[in-house]
């Protein structure tokens, strides 16, 4: 019987293969060829010029690439706060939606009109990204909504927020967290559904305060949750292309304080014409993320919790 | 902007697996770009040219039967221009071979053309989406525009194209001394105000920058904002410093910046007009909030009588078209002098032609391109493109056929007859796209306080002198 298997499994998958290898796999292979050429994106020859375009990106022939750098050094300062803080907020939210209310009847339950909650803050996950942007430019504006607000609370000079080095990559922040958390909200909500309510019950019986059943029970079993949540948020921290574009004054200003990598890689191809030396910029990303999402795995693969 | 990254990443980052999730993300730079390159494999065929036969009414001798594409950028201007003139080439060629199309993302539509070597004839690469021309250059995808300066116009046989395009208009599409695209549309950099409220309250409009920083305290003191600016596109304050800099040392401030000499920013008039707007900041002059808004929030604040005084190009009026309060009349003047000794007189403005048109060098219908550029530049397209935009195409006298014009075109065509041979314009920033990101960031510092004068100019040059030694980046040169 097992004779049919094999011409089945050829003839299942051999369309969806064709399409990965042509769209997914073969452009990824050009782009680490053409990261070795010269090509500006303009001509259909190019020449191949080996390692020159990484020995302009690190700075052994000329100066190395300011914006380039800069776009890492928020990469990882979105890194390490975009992920934290959405994920710390989600998991509030989630725990009070689903495990903080009254336990009416035996049954844990969320806060009172929970159902509604959820759907309030689900909705900056279903407004275009573009919606967003300009939405959140206007309201950061120095004369915009929030300051207005900051003006009738009595301060007199608030920040002008984008327009400022010092406050610009922080309202970047603000506003990643704020369209992610919903989605995390409501993934956590899903995960802690398949807690078992008994382990819940028996802690609340054994007299465990809400924090206690939350850090003994509900956060190790949320474990496999939580890395799958940092990984799709650690990779969109290493992205964060469409928002800063978006809404970011220069775009990646004031002082390259908000420039992303992908923006530069974005910059070399679109304004300067430089498609060779962007693609070189894109590995370099790719290699990054890569290291940084393996290291995410080993680092919480043991620390999984049996049932 | 690319369509293609923004709705890629968040398509991959939700929907694949962890493991691969985190490789197929981070391949979005990489293979995003991969996948505009997968056309790259056409022939360099060139094009071939041949067929018409020279003649009086055919000067550059086009094949009157091939076809001609032309892409017009559908921005502020509009496309219903490019309808007209692709028209009147139809009725030159004596059928219909001309065909239009418009997008507002010309470098979108158009890069996978290139790549593929079978370009459009007529491309007015314009907009936030255009295709960086430096890089077309270097690359000699423009057809050489100077068969197009040597033909005799269309309305008189006996004068050349070339003597009727404005001055600098030639230079300033030249690179390397070869003329690669023609601006089509006349505009001017100034300070724009409302003559109504100038005429009101008894203001008049300042000469020199002394007369302007005593103007500006008077109008604080009645309790406006004398001036306010876009402090998100700030290439804006960054042109109209380099203005009042040319204006006060001369064409060397031109030539010294666009050659990327030594100097090219670090001099007196740079410095002079950089401390004229340091003074702006210093003083209080500039509405607060402005470092925050981009063009058509500070245009709209400045309508809504929030300001007196913005420094703006002469679309201004096109731009905010059914914003402008009833009785405005909004008027330009040239900057204002920065001492009564300035190189160049009170009238000298920063402009010349904008819009850019140009012509693929691998294009099938080269020549046929050439003549569209003629026959726009004829008096009938002319006069139809003022009819249809209320701007002034960039050709001499296009402002004396005007009937009844708004107070804004007229003072436009007013300043440009004054300046004569005082048009000047830069090419830097678009020969070198990371001098643009530079003077838009240190334009930034100095309008808020952040840098000073000495700092900005001090930045400036650095910026410079690290494209000029920058071997990645080609040079090009004006005289």
């Amino acid at each position: 019987m097992n004779r049919g298997k094999y011409p089945f499994l050829v003839a299942t998958m051999i369309v969806p293969m064709v399409i990965f290898v042509v769209f997914v796999i073969s452009p990824y292979i050009q782009a680490f060829y053409l990261a070795l050429t010269d090509w500006t994106g303009y001509t259909t020859t190019y020449n191949f010029v080996g390692l020159q375009n990484f020995e302009y990106l690190f700075g052994i022939i000329g100066s190395p690439d300011r914006f380039f750098w800069a776009g890492l050094r928020n990469n990882l300062i979105l890194l390490v706060v975009v992920p934290a803080a959405t994920i710390a907020i989600a998991l509030f939210f989630a725990t009070m939606l689903n495990l903080s209310g009254s336990t009416k009847g035996g049954q844990i339950r969320g806060v009172p009109g929970a159902t509604f909650y959820r759907i309030l803050f689900f909705v900056p996950q279903v407004i275009s990204v573009a919606a967003l942007g300009i939405m959140f430019q206007q309201i950061f504006q120095p004369q915009g909504l929030l300051n207005a607000l900051l003006r009738l609370l009595g301060y007199e000079r608030p920040p002008s927020w984008l327009a400022d080095p010092n406050t610009a990559l922080a309202t970047v922040v603000v506003v990643m967290v704020w369209m992610n958390v919903g989605f995390y909200m409501v993934y956590f909500s899903a995960a802690m559904s398949s807690i078992p309510r008994e382990l819940l019950e028996a802690a609340a019986i054994d007299k465990a305060s809400r924090w206690q059943s939350f850090r003994m029970v509900t956060f190790p079993l949320l474990r496999n949750s939580l890395t799958v949540a940092f990984i799709y948020l650690g990779i969109a921290a290493l992205d964060a292309f469409a928002i800063v574009q978006l809404m970011t004054i220069g775009p990646g200003g004031p002082n390259e304080t908000t420039t992303v990598m992908a923006l530069s890689i974005y910059k070399n191809f679109k304004e300067q014409g430089q498609f060779g030396y962007a693609t070189a910029q894109g590995v370099v990303l790719f290699l990054i993320t890569v290291v940084l999402a393996a290291l995410t795995l080993r680092a919480t693969r043991r620390e999984q919790v049996e049932m | 902007m690319s369509e293609r990254v923004r709705n890629l990443l968040p398509g991959v980052t939700r929907r694949t697996v962890i493991k691969s999730a985190a490789a197929g993300a981070a391949l979005v730079g990489t293979g995003a770009l991969g996948a505009c390159a997968a056309g790259g494999t056409a022939s360099g065929e060139s094009s071939s040219n041949g067929g018409g036969e020279k003649t009086a009414d055919n000067p550059l001798g086009v094949d009157k039967s091939a076809a001609l594409e032309v892409v017009i950028f559908n921005g502020g201007y509009g496309d219903q221009y490019g309808t007209e003139h692709v028209g009147l080439y139809n009725a030159w060629a004596g059928g219909q071979v001309a065909t239009m199309t418009s997008t507002v993302k010309i470098a979108s539509t158009l890069q996978p053309r290139f790549a593929g070597g079978n370009p459009p004839e007529v491309i007015d690469n314009s907009g936030a989406d255009a295709m960086p021309t430096a890089t077309l250059v270097a690359q000699n995808q423009l057809a050489d525009l100077t068969p197009l300066l040597d033909a005799p116009t269309i309305d008189d046989a006996n004068v050349k194209v070339r003597d009727i395009l404005l001055p600098g208009a030639v230079e300033s599409g030249s690179y390397d001394g070869v003329f690669r695209q023609l601006g089509y549309v006349f505009s001017m950099w100034g300070f724009w105000y409302s003559g109504t409220l100038f005429k009101d309250k008894g203001w008049q409009p300042a000469k020199t920058w002394d007369e302007f920083l005593a103007l500006c305290d008077k109008i604080k003191s009645s309790g406006l904002a004398p001036f306010i600016h876009t402090g998100v596109h700030t290439q804006y304050m960054s042109t109209i410093a380099e203005t009042m800099a040319t204006k006060h040392g001369g064409r060397d401030i031109v030539l010294g910046i666009d050659n990327l000499k030594p100097d090219g920013w670090a001099n007196d008039s740079m410095l002079a007009a950089a401390k004229a707007i340091q003074q702006l900041q210093d003083e209080g002059y500039i509405l607060d909030g402005a470092e925050g808004m981009d063009h058509t929030t500070s245009q709209t604040q400045w309508l809504l009588g929030k300001a007196a005084i913005i420094p703006c190009g002469s679309w201004l009026e096109n731009e905010m078209k059914g914003k402008v309060p009833d009785g405005f009349d909004m008027v330009v003047q040239p900057t204002p002098s920065l001492t009564t000794g300035d190189a160049m007189p009170y009238p000298a403005i920063n402009g010349g032609s904008g819009e850019p048109f140009i012509v693929g060098e691998q294009s099938k219908n080269k020549l046929g391109g050439l003549e569209y550029l003629r026959i726009m530049l004829g008096k009938d397209a002319t006069s139809k493109f003022a009819e249809l935009t209320g701007s002034l195409a960039a050709v001499k006298d296009a402002g004396k056929t005007l009937s009844s014009p708004s107070t804004a075109l007229k003072s436009v065509a007013d300043a440009s007859a004054a300046a004569g041979e005082n048009i000047f314009s830069l090419n830097y920033a678009t020969w070198y796209s990371t001098l643009n990101d530079a003077r838009k960031r240190e334009m930034a510092n100095l309008t808020t306080g952040r840098s000073t004068a000495e700092e900005y100019c001090a930045a400036m040059q650095k910026a410079s002198d690290e494209v000029a030694a920058d071997p990645k980046i080609k040079k090009y040169s004006r005289s």
